[in-house]
């Protein structure tokens, strides 16, 4: 099946009076259509940067610097388009036209993505108007419809609410409401769950999925938590200092992970088997420094499995198959063996 | 095994918060923020309070703190020093100052729980200071033994906050509540704020903590991995009440409470193949100013009869030390951590 995003090789650096910092160096991935990819990683890894290169809303100074977004698009005469959304102007017609209609966002606390003086209708009306010619009644409607849809009770009242009339758990059902009416093809989910509540939490992974299976869209979540991303994902993307560090579909991720660094983070999480009051696995030491350009492994330092070596360090390595859709960046093994 | 001696003993804790509307600032409504909260804590045990955003967890914490008063209950302390117990809900400011060292907090946030304009050394000093428990060589003495107790290094003291990472300056919040000796730590959320691999440090170093000096915690937290981590006994709250209390391991193991299984059903786990057993709860946590009649937690529950929209359940015996507030506990057969394979 042909990816209908394609990441290829992105870097986006951010150009500080201090130096610059390598916020997504070198990240390829793709998404196919009804799948769902999960970007997890630390604050500070860059995985929040890679949702917003795709719509092309990265904040000044960060600018995109190399890399391909290759999205794949309906041409006029019924053929397949890819076309790359980074040679787009980000203000432009064309980049206005994609998000919303072709690639849509939301984002972790949805009171600051609805604006507040106006009320949660005209809101997902206005996405519907500027993407289809829809007449008032029906894009009113079709408000309608997709509130209750997303199981907000007695959308035909809520529809005239504000934001701040609605609790959190709703305003975030009202948030992917507004990011779907237009359907999408692309829906990036940016902590979509993570100022929520467990029970709600849940109630939203339900409400994604079932979305999914109706719509046929592709997600792309992005998550610090790796519970929540085992749950939700097909593919698993593993981002560390803005490197792709390991690739693979969620049971080969969460059963027989490569790298050292997805081992370390899995096992610093309690499970069922770890004992109570015992003590868990860390791992020691902190992220580099972000203005630091490191030819090898970011890892190197913390890593418990590279014994001090220094190709780990020093060496540039590549992203590396080594089975079904699992690719790996470690250079422990790609260099060494 | 003699159980250790009671540290504090908390008993039909309440917390109604007027709501006032109008010219005459007309009491209209009550938020029963906490309405009948009982436990005790055991010295060098760890207590876990349990449950959603607003059930009332934290106001709890900040009774207990002496930060709110209680509408009513009562809050017994038992001083180490062998005095006779105290009253923390009625107790006046003055004797409240004196108690002050035996119980100290740990926040969420460690960006915002430390001064920013102080350096670690004045931050880890200040408490020392004021209480009068040290001065001069004594003081520089035990500052640089409170940075070895959590981990950091002495070279660092005159560093301000903004110079360490999330996980350090959690120790350094560490380093600060424990400058007094206390007895009891009230840590609020200690974990949430940081990282996956930062969390399993702050984790660790509560437990060394913990062993080295004996302190009780009381661990308020969403998160019921470490809650199971920490806890001797455990609380579970919504929407003020609690809904069951009991031994950890009976709780996590067979909870006798629809709420418990659910909370546990909810957490993601970071194993594959674990989803489907998954309860997904109806509509949201209940308004506590306007909480549902009967069992308040009946309109989310998936057992709920008609019973429960009427009678409030009396929080009953169901084991050694462990209670449910439901009508149905003793026929339901819920299934607990073992049965669901979660990973908590």
């Amino acid at each position: 099946m042909i990816p209908i995003l394609e990441v290829e090789n992105l870097h986006v650096h951010f150009f500080l009076d201090e130096g610059v910092v390598r916020a997504v160096d070198g990240v390829s991935f793709s998404v196919e259509a009804g799948k769902t990819l999960g970007i997890v990683g630390e604050s500070g890894s860059g995985k929040s940067v890679i949702g917003q290169s795709i719509l092309r809303i990265v904040p000044p100074p960060g600018r995109i610097v190399n890399g391909r977004i290759l999205l794949q698009l309906d041409g006029d005469n019924g053929e397949q388009e890819r076309l790359d959304l980074t040679g787009l102007d980000p203000y432009g017609r064309r980049a206005r036209s994609i998000r919303g209609r072709d690639v849509a966002m939301i984002f972790q606390e949805p009171m600051n993505s609805f604006s507040p003086v106006h009320t949660v209708g005209s809101q997902i009306i206005e996405a519907l108007s500027l993407h289809g010619d829809v007449s008032g009644a029906e894009a009113r409607n079709r408000a309608i419809e997709m509130l209750a849809r997303v199981g907000i009770p007695q959308p035909e009242l809520r529809i005239d609410a504000y934001p701040h009339e609605l609790s959190g758990g709703m305003r975030q059902r009202a948030m992917i409401a507004m990011a779907l009416v237009c359907r999408p093809r692309i829906l990036i989910a940016d902590e979509p769950t993570t100022a929520l509540d467990v029970t709600i939490q849940a109630q939203i992974i339900d409400l994604l999925q079932s979305l999914q299976e109706e719509f046929g869209m592709a997600i792309i979540f992005i998550s610090h938590n790796l519970g929540v991303i085992s749950e939700i994902s097909d593919d698993v993307l593993v981002v560390y200092f803005g490197r792709a560090m390991e690739s693979a579909p969620v049971d080969v991720i969460f059963e027989q992970p490569l790298h050292p660094y997805t081992r370390a983070l899995l096992r610093s999480i309690p499970s069922i088997d770890t004992p109570v009051r015992t003590h868990l696995d860390t791992i020691e030491g902190t992220l580099p420094d972000p203005f630091a350009n490191i030819p090898g492994c970011p890892f190197f330092g913390r890593c418990l499995e590279c014994e001090g070596k220094t190709v780990c360090r020093d060496e540039p390595y590549e992203l590396t198959l080594v089975g079904e859709r699992h690719y790996i960046a470690c250079p422990r093994i790609c260099v060494a063996a | 095994m003699e159980e250790p001696r009671i540290l504090l003993e908390v008993t039909n804790l309440k917390k109604h918060f007027p709501i006032r509307k109008g010219v005459f600032k007309k009491i209209v409504a009550y938020v029963k923020a906490v309405d009948g909260v009982s436990f005790v804590i055991r010295a060098g045990e760890t207590l876990g309070l349990v449950g959603e955003s607003g059930c009332g967890k934290s106001t709890v914490g900040r009774m207990i703190m002496g930060a709110y008063r209680p509408t009513a209950g009562s809050i017994l302390f038992q001083p180490p020093n062998g005095e006779p117990a105290v009253d923390l809900a009625t107790i006046d400011s003055a004797h409240m100052r004196n108690l002050r060292p035996h119980i100290q907090m740990v926040f969420q946030d460690p960006f915002a729980s430390l001064n920013p304009r102080m350096t670690v050394r004045q931050i880890l000093s200040e408490p020392l200071v004021v209480n009068k428990v040290a001065h001069g060589r004594a003081l520089e003495d035990r500052v640089r033994e409170l940075m070895e107790l959590v981990g950091l290094q002495v070279q660092h003291l005159n560093r301000y906050p903004h110079a360490f990472s999330g996980g350090q300056r959690q120790r350094i919040s560490f380093a600060r509540a424990l400058a007094l000796y206390p007895k009891l730590l009230v840590a609020d959320e200690p974990t949430s704020a940081l990282d996956v691999s930062v969390q399993a440090q702050i984790v660790n170093l509560g437990l060394d903590i913990q062993d080295r000096l004996g302190l009780a915690y009381l661990l308020i937290s969403h998160d019921l991995g470490l809650i199971r981590h920490f806890s001797k006994n455990v609380v579970v709250m919504y929407v003020g009440r609690v809904m069951e209390q009991g031994p950890a391991e009976q709780l996590f193991g067979r909870p006798r409470h629809p709420y418990t299984e659910a909370l546990m059903s909810n957490v993601p786990s970071a194993r594959s193949g674990q989803v489907g057993n998954k309860i997904i709860l109806r509509g949201e946590p209940a308004d506590p100013i306007n909480p549902p009649p009967g069992c308040p937690f009946h309109p989310r529950c998936l057992y709920a009869q008609d019973i429960c929209k009427q009678v409030v359940p009396g929080l009953d015996e169901v084991g050694p030390g462990h209670r449910a507030a439901c009508h149905f506990s003793a026929t339901l057969d819920l299934t607990g951590c073992d049965a669901l394979g979660c990973a908590i």
